[in-house]
């Protein structure tokens, strides 16, 4: 699997760039506290710990646990998931995720009138920034959200451990592998 | 011969008479003809060769292998998804199987406003061979699921026209995977039929190759160049290379363009890359009090055409929905919201029926493209104008009003900030429906209209008979012809196109 090319071409937008310069004020420290990051895996492909910390922080955000039904996107590893398929992509796209992932940390709390780091709010203050994102009147915000919400969900809804909850039985054929 | 790229351990370098560039609805016919014919015929093609049993049902696997950009090739403004095919067998291999020949109105359209010169006749010929090789039938009515009957049901209780479609299958067992290429073979894409007789009748079949530029000789023919390509990241292991009299391009309506603007042809063509049709169609989401489970059956079998308004004068207009179903993660991804919310609306996923909604267009997009390891990349430039706008409102408002009359609990759309609608007295909301980037989704399933066919080389590319103007030897036979949107599904105007175009070069002798 690979990620979503929706998401790739937010992650690959110039601009992004410049959001995630800008949020990130002078003198603050890049990424999520020391005790977040000491829980990266220590095989990660693609990102580095602060960045698979917060986006690991960020799916529990888009696909938390519980709920209509209990698994959530911790449970299935997402956050290291898709460190993997972006072992295959550019340095430009991993560069670009890192870039939308410090936006959310530093700038998407104020966007919602909070002055906090996004890994130190509670859930539903995350949700709240989230929500925030999706309906900016900054187109480039809501492209945030939507890349970030595409590589999550096609991800976590890819996973046959989460179909039983939803009623899906899956294919109807053996499974193999095929290079696409 | 079908050749796979991963095979080839050497540079390649061949000479032919004819090289036909994509092996899809077009490709596949114009290959076929010209084989039987007796013409030495070489068909290349960019995507990988997949058969029944490389069709895994898994999204996650078959959309980056059987179509162009994974299946996420989007508009520059992320707006819209432009699906196309991209394997042996091109969108034949992943589309609905809809059988939908262009409505007559739209011929007339193109007499009248395009100068084209089209014999009925002819057109009825080709149309009829090409059913008749797809071997299209009726859907029958057993094979109608519970997500299609809904739409029927919701369409006939209002008094509105519907139907069900003719479709390339037989022996569909109703797995509901036929938009990620059919494990038993009973979707008749051109993979089963046009392109294993034509190599029956001689034609050689290069897959995983890319071309990217074409010369033409001083003295006729070309030369085309370009990469035996690594299958899945499609960066380039060797290079091939092609000199042939004739050259049929039929790699779709973005990447027929792309060569043709990378070999150097836009100078003196100005309507190339340009006059695009998107047709985008938007989903709608019912949430149904009974199961529904759209993901079983034929996925689109049915559709309400109350609303198709095809005229002379303007061509395919109106708007039509048709059920549809797809993958559990392209719908989570579709549906509204995120968190516990989101998880709420996807535990009713047995209860959801699922639509969309068709508005044909004018043709006003452009391309621009740009050449990287990977290929071609495609920057589409589409704006939707203020009436198609207000068309599409009225048609998400039409697609409620039949989900509410089959007895939804509410109707959701492409939509990241629209409130789903709670009931009829809610249905002129749709009418207000908001369009942004980044939190408003469509999908385009027939994209157009990029070398559209004319007599005047300044504001069409091809002629009548498919050839570019001005460049004896070099024709283009896909979707990128049409001067508008041929139909609410192109895979039968295009091969009936290519049909024609096969015996027109053949009567002339070539």
């Amino acid at each position: 699997m690979a990620i979503p090319e929706s998401s790739r071409r937010v992650f690959l937008r110039r601009s992004l760039y410049a959001a995630g310069a800008l949020a990130l004020a002078p003198g603050l420290a890049v990424g999520c506290a020391k005790g977040d990051v000491a829980r990266a895996p220590a095989d990660l492909r693609a990102l580095d710990p602060a960045a698979w910390a917060l986006l690991d922080v960020v799916a529990d955000t888009f696909i938390p646990r519980g709920g209509a039904f209990e698994l959530g996107a911790r449970d299935v590893d997402l956050a290291r998931r898709i460190d993997a398929y972006l072992a295959d992509e550019s340095v430009a796209v991993r560069r670009g995720l890192s870039a939308a992932l410090l936006f959310v940390e530093w700038g998407s709390p104020l966007v919602c009138g909070r002055v906090a780091r996004f890994s130190r709010l509670g859930p539903d203050e995350r949700a709240a920034s989230i929500d925030a994102l999706c309906h900016s009147r900054i187109g480039l915000l809501r492209d945030v959200y939507a890349g970030l919400k595409q590589l999550c969900f096609f991800t976590f809804y890819a996973i046959d451990a989460v179909w039983p909850a939803l009623g899906y039985d899956g294919p109807w054929i053996g499974r193999k592998q095929v290079s696409g | 011969m079908i050749v796979e790229g991963g095979e080839l351990r050497a540079p390649v370098a061949l000479r032919t008479h004819t090289l036909v560039v994509g092996s899809g609805a077009g490709g596949a016919v114009v290959a076929h003809g010209l084989a039987m014919a007796g013409v030495e015929t070489v068909v290349v093609e960019e995507g990988g060769y997949f058969r029944a049993s490389d069709m895994t049902q898994r999204d996650d696997q078959m959309l980056p292998a059987l179509y162009r950009e994974r299946g996420q090739q989007q508009s520059s403004d992320g707006m819209i998804t432009v699906l196309q095919g991209s394997c042996f067998g091109g969108s034949t291999l992943i589309n609905t199987a809809d059988c939908e020949p262009t409505p007559e109105p739209v011929y007339e359209h193109w007499r009248r406003r395009y100068g084209l010169d089209l014999d009925a006749r002819e057109l009825a010929d080709a149309q009829a061979r090409v059913f008749e090789m797809l071997g299209v039938r009726p859907i029958d009515a057993s094979q109608v699921n519970r997500n299609n009957a809904v739409v029927l049901e919701g369409a006939r209780k209002l008094g509105w026209k519907a139907g069900t479609f003719q479709n390339n299958r037989s022996n569909c067992i109703g797995s509901g995977y036929c938009l990620i290429g059919c494990a038993y073979d009973a979707k008749k894409g051109v993979n089963l039929n046009y392109l294993p007789r034509a190599v029956e009748a001689g034609a050689a079949i290069y897959t995983d190759v890319r071309i990217e530029r074409l010369v033409a000789g001083e003295g006729g023919g070309f030369r085309a160049t370009g990469s035996v390509v690594a299958r899945g990241p499609r960066t380039a292991r060797l290079p091939f290379e092609v000199q042939a009299e004739r050259v049929v391009l039929a790699a779709g309506a973005v990447h027929s363009a792309a060569i043709l603007d990378a070999s150097g042809f836009a100078r003196e063509r100005p309507a190339l890359a340009r006059n695009v049709s998107l047709q985008p169609q938007m989903s709608v989401a019912a949430w149904m009090p009974e199961e529904v489970v759209a993901w079983r059956g034929i996925p689109q079998s049915a559709f309400c055409s109350e609303f198709d308004d095809h005229t002379p004068e303007r061509g395919l207009g109106g708007f039509r929905f048709e059920a549809i179903s797809g993958g559990l993660s392209q719908v989570a991804a579709g549906l509204r919201g995120f968190g516990r919310v989101h998880k709420e609306t996807m535990v009713h996923a047995r209860e959801t029926a699922l639509a969309l909604l068709l508005v044909p267009d004018e043709p006003s997009g452009t391309m621009r493209f740009t050449r990287g390891e990977r290929g071609f990349a495609a920057r589409i430039e589409y704006r939707m104008t203020d009436e198609w706008v207000a068309r599409l409102r009225r048609g998400l408002r039409a697609a409620a009003q039949a989900f509410f009359a089959a007895g939804a609990r509410s109707v959701r759309f492409g939509s990241e900030v629209f409130e789903p609608l709670g009931g009829e007295g809610d249905l002129d909301r749709a009418l207000a429906f908001p369009i942004r980037t980044g939190v408003t989704h469509f999908v385009s399933a027939h994209v157009q209209g990029s070398c559209r066919m004319g007599p005047d080389p300044n504001t069409s590319v091809v002629d009548l008979d498919h050839q570019v103007h001005g460049v004896p030897g070099l024709y283009v036979v896909d979707a990128s012809i049409f001067p508008s949107s041929a139909s609410t599904h192109t895979m039968i105007p295009v091969m009936t196109f290519a049909d024609r175009a096969v015996r027109r070069m053949l009567a002339r002798g070539v």
